[in-house]
């Protein structure tokens, strides 16, 4: 259902229901009141009856006795004034005895011929007057008010539902306009709905949806982002053994050995490549929960990841590592370490040591990784967790930070780097222990 | 024919420089777009590969700067990038030619020497001077329709003074069209050069211009065909 609609046909109704209450209402106080005052109006005319006959003197009054003026009726209206005996002295309407000859002074309703009329019988002194309406035309009249008063009635609820239906269309407006404007958009098209004259209760919605909106162009600027690394990353190596192939089949001899050898290099950095895109793959879609049950003992998993590396010889490492327990899986924490690893042996310089430390620090476990090699400046330092990105190492995938990041922040823990004269490059990773 | 190769990843780098080389190029390889604008200014290059994502940049840019400056050197451009978008980019930007990696090695030797021979205004993949013709492609000379040997340096000196059409080019020029920055050149190489040449195609295929260079000798085919046919 429509919101105009709605608003219409709520405001509409409850509107009609006001007015029929209000109507009802004033036409049946309109009703009692009229029926009162053409009541106090029979009685009235009665009272000017009596007051007429008080001035007649009472000498003419006595001549008349003995016979009854008629008096020309009047259509709907009757008077019969009598002597206290019940002698007619004057009057309409000879006929209707059953109407007029009224003892009891006071209201009362009778019939005649089928037709009502209401009746007032006054008492003066000697006479009695006796004044009758035709409730006829009494029912006439308030019909005659009441369709007077009807035609404004109606011609107000229209108007009011037609001025509401507009109210409401024009109040709705800037929605119109804002949908219209969303049809007209092009399906990709995110940039930013504009906000200038749209009024306050909108506001915040088309607000929330350009942060929405400007989020998902965020994401998709990464993800185009990443398919043009991983492209370049995976295509590179292909072409290096593709050319390197051709070669291979036209020369003999050392430049074809060289020429294998070249295209078999070319394999191994796209398998590690694969290898590692596969496994930032798994590590974003795997549930690497906080606080997990896992619990690994960090020796072990240094130890295997040592020897993985063939780091063994050169890291240096306290004794003290091996107590520790970190509530992450043992694939997981070596894959982690592997790769901090590894980034050590391939960048720091030859033959340096490594140095691996680890303690306890607020619940968690903080492994330091140092190598020594050229200090790395600030701005490229903060670039190193970003996917592919190598440095200016040409060797490896450039993934391995980012799988350690990934791996660190899903657990709970964090991935820090710092770089000073001292050292080459200190990570920092923290774990929470189990 | 000498050719600049811009490209920061060694093995790939390696590969390129030596299947060009198989089809008698001979290549300067630079890692970075400072390394190419350096390798530009000092060496008259007759063509250029360009990888577009550099660690000091995006090749295009370069490009644009050298078409800017007026730099007309056919430019092929190698990317990873196979969105048509990306492509437009590159041709729009001032490329000659576009390739997507892997490619194939005969595919960019092929290209290559179709931007040579297109911006030296040649409509046929051969080379012609009078009676005497050279496929590039094929690494091959004919004179009067008869195949001639020639040596890979003999061949490539031939190729770069047919090239110019008669223009003068100085020893520094063809020593560059025949040696690559880390080749060792001994002094009279260019000299042996030019009188195998001339011995295999007649004394005055190259005509020398004393004190300037060397030019293809305007006349060589053309006596030859008087003193070969009788009147």
């Amino acid at each position: 259902m429509s919101l105009r609609l709605r608003l219409v046909a709520t405001l509409g109704i409850t509107l009609m229901l006001l007015w029929g209450l209000t109507a009802a209402w004033s036409m049946r106080d309109l009703s009692t009141q009229l029926e009162r005052s053409l009541d106090q109006r029979l009685a009235q005319s009665a009272r000017m009856v009596a007051g007429l006959l008080d001035r007649v003197p009472a000498a003419a009054w006595d001549e008349e006795v003995g016979e009854t003026s008629t008096i020309p009726a009047l259509e709907g209206v009757a008077c019969r004034v009598s002597s206290l005996r019940g002698q007619v002295v004057a009057g309409t309407h000879p006929e209707m005895n059953d109407v007029l000859a009224v003892d009891d002074e006071g209201y009362s309703d009778r019939d005649h011929n089928g037709q009502r009329w209401r009746v007032y019988t006054l008492v003066d002194d000697d006479k009695r007057i006796t004044v009758a309406d035709r409730l006829r035309e009494r029912a006439s009249l308030l019909a005659q008010v009441r369709r007077a008063a009807f035609y404004p009635f109606l011609l107000a609820s229209i108007g009011s539902l037609i001025a509401l239906w507009w109210g409401v269309t024009r109040g709705l407006s800037p929605l119109s306009r804002l949908q219209r404007r969303l049809m007209s958009r092009d399906h990709d098209d995110l940039s930013a709905l504009p906000i200038r004259g749209l009024p306050g209760e909108i506001r915040p919605l088309i607000e929330g949806f350009n942060t929405l909106l400007a989020r998902t162009r965020r994401m998709l600027e990464l993800e185009q982002r990443f398919t043009d690394d991983a492209a370049h990353e995976l295509r590179t190596p292909l072409t290096a053994i593709r050319t390197h192939l051709q070669i291979a089949r036209r020369v003999d001899g050392d430049p074809r050995r060289e020429a294998m050898q070249q295209a078999e290099a070319g394999v191994g950095r796209l398998t590690e490549t694969l290898d590692q895109l596969l496994l930032l793959a798994r590590m974003e879609s795997e549930e690497i929960t906080r606080g997990s049950v896992d619990s690994t003992r960090l020796g072990d998993a240094l130890e295997a990841a040592m020897v993985e590396t063939g780091s063994r010889d050169r890291c240096h490492w306290h004794a003290s590592v091996g107590r520790l327990h970190v509530a992450l899986s043992g694939e997981l924490l070596v894959i982690a370490l592997r790769n901090l690893l590894e980034n050590a042996m391939r960048h720091g310089s030859p033959d340096t040591p490594i140095e691996v430390e680890a303690h306890e620090t607020d619940g968690m476990a903080v492994i330091d990784i140092a190598n020594r090699s050229e200090t790395i400046p600030p701005d490229e330092l903060a670039r190193l967790t970003e996917r592919f990105h190598r440095g200016n190492h040409p060797q490896g995938s450039g993934l391995g930070l980012s799988i350690v990041e990934t791996i660190a922040t899903r657990a709970g823990g964090s991935l820090r780097l710092a770089s000073d004269d001292d050292v080459g490059l200190r990570v920092t990773l923290s774990l929470p222990l189990a | 024919m000498r050719v600049l190769l811009v490209e920061d990843d060694a093995p790939v780098a390696a590969g390129i420089e030596a299947g060009l080389a198989l089809s008698d190029f001979v290549v300067d390889t630079v890692t970075t777009l400072d390394g190419a604008r350096g390798a530009l200014a000092a060496i008259d290059y007759d063509a250029a590969v360009l990888d577009r994502r550099l660690p000091d940049g995006d090749g295009l840019t370069l490009l644009q700067q050298w078409r800017r400056a007026g730099i007309a050197m056919p430019v092929l451009m190698l990317t990873a990038r196979d969105a048509v978008a990306s492509r437009v980019e590159g041709l729009q930007g001032g490329a000659d030619d576009y390739l997507v990696k892997p490619f194939d090695l005969d595919e960019l030797t092929a290209r290559l020497q179709a931007l040579l021979r297109r911006s030296a205004g040649q409509v046929d993949r051969s080379l012609r001077h009078g009676h005497l013709a050279m496929d590039p492609v094929a690494r091959s000379v004919t004179l009067d329709g008869a195949p001639v040997a020639l040596v890979r340096r003999e061949l490539m000196l031939l190729e770069a003074l047919m090239r110019a059409r008669g223009r003068v080019l100085s020893a520094d020029q063809l020593k560059d069209r025949l040696y690559g920055i880390d080749d060792e050149i001994e002094s009279n190489a260019l000299n042996v050069h030019i009188y195998q040449l001339r011995r295999k195609l007649g004394r005055d295929v190259i005509e020398t211009v004393r004190g300037v260079g060397y030019r293809l000798g305007a006349l060589a085919a053309a006596e030859r065909l008087h003193g070969d046919t009788p009147s």
